[in-house]
């Protein structure tokens, strides 16, 4: 057992390897009413393709497993997981990301129990014919409201444009005939590898004993064999697979999404350059840079304009999102914005703004359990601890940004989508 | 709970309130403006917090602005506008970091609290009025605001539902306007909404966080008391009557997933009652084991999603569901039929204890988040009321079952609006 303090912050947690060999972090945070649990799985929608060292060759799954495991995995015999959290108070959720699986819950009172049943259901998988068949309705649906969101096609959309091959382009609950693919095996296959505790990480942040989440998982948590997985890394080219991209919906106002393609490193390198990638995106297009001040000014882009940095094992793009008269002058501009910069270096004083913006929104996500508990999480997988990374954003350099523009910013593996109007082109 | 709320008088019609709570690294600070909604009114106030955005006389350039938050640690000035029963909210908030984690040992509070008062109480003028450039570039952003509802299926279709019940009601107005009205926004007219608001609004001055909310009392004080008032409407709390036969409409456009609206007339008789009703909503459709979720979504599958949710500004319910078109008539009549199994008792004193348990949970999260402090008790005073999240519990653990079968047989269908695809 390991305590890991930060004495900017004043807080530490706790890290240590269950003898089930599942990670667990634990982060009491004095003053909070609600206790925050996580467990987590580094499975995601791109992982299609692995093997296990117990396997010979390569399995390739549908797109879209990975999610149909977390909605399937909530049922089992007797009852969901819902029903007993009904008991406890705890309000219970998961989701399932480009890489990883999370199942959570946020409790005020009955943590123990909370905790018990989090960690009872995930090591319980229960998969028939007949329950695998009705959830592929269930999904079916949530397929079909994602393809009349813009915001989630025109990301999609863009994601293609900049992968040729990489899976980060499958959509995450995967298409209506991926899932019809799915049966109750090949459920076991994926659960038996990526849910085998080893490979997963529990987090907990907020108000609850630790001795108490320890007991809890003596009592639930059986010893079991490590499965060691190997991801096939894509072969995906350099280059993007397109510069544009677009689709028509009923939206009122173009909305477009702007990628740029950086070359991967390790899972630890990735999430290291996504801190400077993000000081980068305020640099470009940040509402503090001269870019974002021109196109807002002719209304080429409005308050709804964002930018972030997207990492994963083995990708990491930037984007800029927005809607827009003119997306294609959006993207023009941003271009030479790009190509400036590049030419030009970086101003001292968007530095010294991109670093303290970028240092603020890291402290910021330690006012609450959520941000507490998914930066955990975001640590135990990306391979850079928490504080780390606040560390990591408090000592950039202006020469180490100017690097990595140089590497992760280039016109040629950019790529615009954009969602039209359906009545206008 | 750790945190402790306060309000005083700091002018008239003008109030301070703060909520400390060490726990946080952050501090949030905003100024409210309270007017009653009307339709001549309600889209040149909604250009306002934007065009005061852009910049202030002591800081009139929109980039050096935002470079200035960027260097006090990406705080954030954000301005809203949001819609509370028959009244428009206008909001300008600053969110930052607090002293003890500013790399520089900034006076962070001081700093925020007199960019938001500049912002807010010192605008720049030429010739008297907003800038011509700055208002027409909000106005056009007020118009795509307007349009972009559409974006969002769910949230256009709840608010299809909402006007479908309120008519020719100010409570049925957009709180952002129209677009024809937005169309007709000047310099002069937005200017005169500006002072107008400053003149006659309920003025909520709002400090939450870890910080020295005194500094932020005595800049608040010094800068809100100088401020010429007249004629300023405190806003009153009511709900709306509704009456009449069911009103339906449909509307077609292309969507993959059609959606289903449905609005409801609760009449809640006193304070009690408003318990009563968040408890049975929460029942019906407001937690994974309500009866909406459970049934029509889980057991007969109709719906991708269907959740109920009360609107305590209108007295109103509204349930909002995904559905496939041909599966409509079905859902429309299992969620009618799971109220009716609520009017008639059919749930457990388990059903009922599960879900105050939920509530709870609610209520803790509450105190746990800046935003949600700030916004809990901004709805507390435009209530009238300045309970705790954790007095809220305590009256919730107290209610029963009669309770509960009251609050669903007074609550009546009012409206159906129905968003599917061309035949």
């Amino acid at each position: 057992m390991e305590t890991i303090r930060s004495g900017r912050l004043k807080q530490q947690y706790i890290s240590l390897t269950h003898e089930s060999g599942l990670r667990i972090y634990l982060c009491p945070m004095k003053g909070f009413n609600t206790a925050y649990a996580m467990l987590g799985t580094p499975y995601g929608s791109v992982d299609v393709c692995f093997k296990t060292d117990r396997d010979e060759d390569f399995a390739e799954v549908p797109a879209g497993i990975a999610h149909f495991l977390e909605h399937k995995l909530f049922e089992n015999e007797d009852c969901d997981a819902f029903a007993r959290y009904a008991k406890t108070g705890a309000s219970a959720n998961a989701f399932t990301s480009f890489n990883r699986t999370c199942y959570l819950f946020e409790s005020a009172e009955n943590f123990a129990d909370s905790l018990e049943i989090l960690l009872d259901f995930v090591t319980h998988p229960y998969f028939t014919q007949q329950t695998v068949d009705k959830e592929q309705g269930i999904i079916g649906q949530e397929i079909r409201m994602y393809e009349d969101s813009p915001g989630w096609r025109v990301m999609f959309n863009l994601l293609c444009a900049l992968y040729h091959k990489n899976p980060v382009r499958i959509d995450i609950a995967g298409t209506v005939e991926s899932i019809a693919q799915i049966n109750a095996d090949l459920l076991y296959r994926c659960y038996n590898t990526f849910y085998n505790l080893s490979n997963m990480v529990l987090a907990v942040a907020g108000n609850f004993d630790v001795d108490e989440a320890l007991r809890v998982a003596d009592k639930v948590l059986k010893k079991t064999e490590p499965v060691h997985i190997e991801y096939r890394r894509s072969d995906e080219p350099d280059t993007v697979c397109k510069r544009y991209a677009e689709q028509k919906l009923a939206v009122s106002t173009p909305l477009f999404d702007i990628g740029f393609k950086a070359l991967p490193g390790d899972y630890t390198e990735n999430t290291l350059n996504s801190v400077l990638d993000e000081m980068l995106v305020e640099i470009i297009a940040g509402e503090s840079s001269s870019l974002y001040r021109r196109l807002y000014d002719r209304s080429l882009i409005n308050g709804v304009f964002s930018g972030e940095s997207m990492v994963g094992r083995d990708y990491i793009c930037s984007m800029f999102s927005g809607e827009s008269s003119d997306p294609k002058q959006v993207y023009e501009e941003l271009c030479a914005e790009v190509t400036r910069l590049r030419e030009k270096g970086i101003d001292e004083e968007i530095f010294r703004v991109a670093k303290a913006t970028i240092y603020g929104r890291y402290i910021s996500a330690f006012d609450s359990v959520e941000g507490v508990g998914g930066l955990l999480i975001n640590g135990a997988f990306g391979g850079v601890g928490m504080y780390e990374l606040v560390d990591a954003a408090a000592s950039v350099t202006r020469e180490g940004l100017e690097k990595r523009l140089q590497e992760a910013f280039l016109v040629e593996r950019s790529a615009l989508s954009v969602i039209w109007p359906d009545s206008l082109r | 709970m750790q945190n402790s709320f306060h309000r005083e008088q700091v002018a008239d019609g003008i109030y301070f309130s703060h909520v400390a709570d060490s726990k946080f690294y952050s501090n949030c600070l905003s100024v409210s403006l309270i007017v009653p909604l009307a339709a001549e009114t309600v889209t040149d106030n909604a250009v306002v917090p934007p065009v005061l955005r852009l910049g202030c006389r002591t800081c009139p350039d929109f980039t050096a602005l935002n470079r200035r938050l960027g260097l006090l640690y990406g705080a954030t000035l954000s301005s809203d506008v949001m819609r509370f029963g028959a009244y428009q909210v206008l909001s300008v908030s600053a969110k930052g970091l607090d002293r003890r984690v500013a790399l520089r040992g900034e006076d962070m509070v001081r700093e925020l609290c007199t960019l938001i008062c500049d912002i807010v109480l010192d605008p720049l003028l030429l010739d008297g009025v907003f800038g011509k450039d700055q208002v027409e570039l909000e106005q056009h952003n007020l118009m795509d605001t307007i349009l972009s509802e559409i974006n969002d299926k769910r949230i256009y279709a709840q608010a299809q539902c909402h006007s479908l019940m309120f008519g020719d009601s100010p409570r049925a107005l957009r709180p952002y306007g129209t677009v024809e009205q937005a169309q007709k926004i000047t310099p002069l007219s937005a200017y005169e909404a500006y002072c107008r608001m400053l003149k006659t609004a309920q003025i909520e001055l709002m400090f939450v966080g870890s910080g020295d909310y005194e500094t932020a009392l005595e800049a608040f004080r010094e800068r809100f008391s100088g401020i010429s008032r007249e004629g300023v409407q405190k806003a009153s709390p009511s709900v709306a009557e509704l009456s009449g036969p069911v009103k339906e409409r449909t509307e077609t456009m292309e969507v993959n997933q059609s959606k289903l609206v449905m609005g409801f007339r609760c009449r809640p008789q006193d304070e009690r009652s408003v318990y009563d009703l968040r408890l049975m909503s929460a029942m019906y459709g407001g937690t994974p084991f309500s009866k909406l979720f459970l049934n029509v979504r889980e057991k007969l599958s109709l719906c991708y999603y269907c959740s109920s949710r009360y609107d305590r500004s209108n007295g109103t319910l509204l349930v909002s569901s995904g559905v496939e078109k041909d599966k409509k008539q079905a859902a429309y009549e299992e969620i009618l039929r799971q109220l009716q199994a609520l009017r008639d008792g059919e749930f457990t004193d388990e059903d009922l204890q599960n879900t105050v348990l939920a509530m709870n949970t609610g209520f803790a999260a509450t105190g746990d988040s800046l935003y949600a402090l700030e916004n809990w008790y901004l709805t507390q005073i435009l209530f009238g009321q300045q309970h705790s999240p954790e007095e809220e519990r305590t009256v919730m653990q107290t209610l029963t079952r009669e309770e509960v079968v009251e609050a669903a047989r007074g609550t009546e269908l009012d409206s159906v609006y129905f968003l599917t695809t061309a035949d």
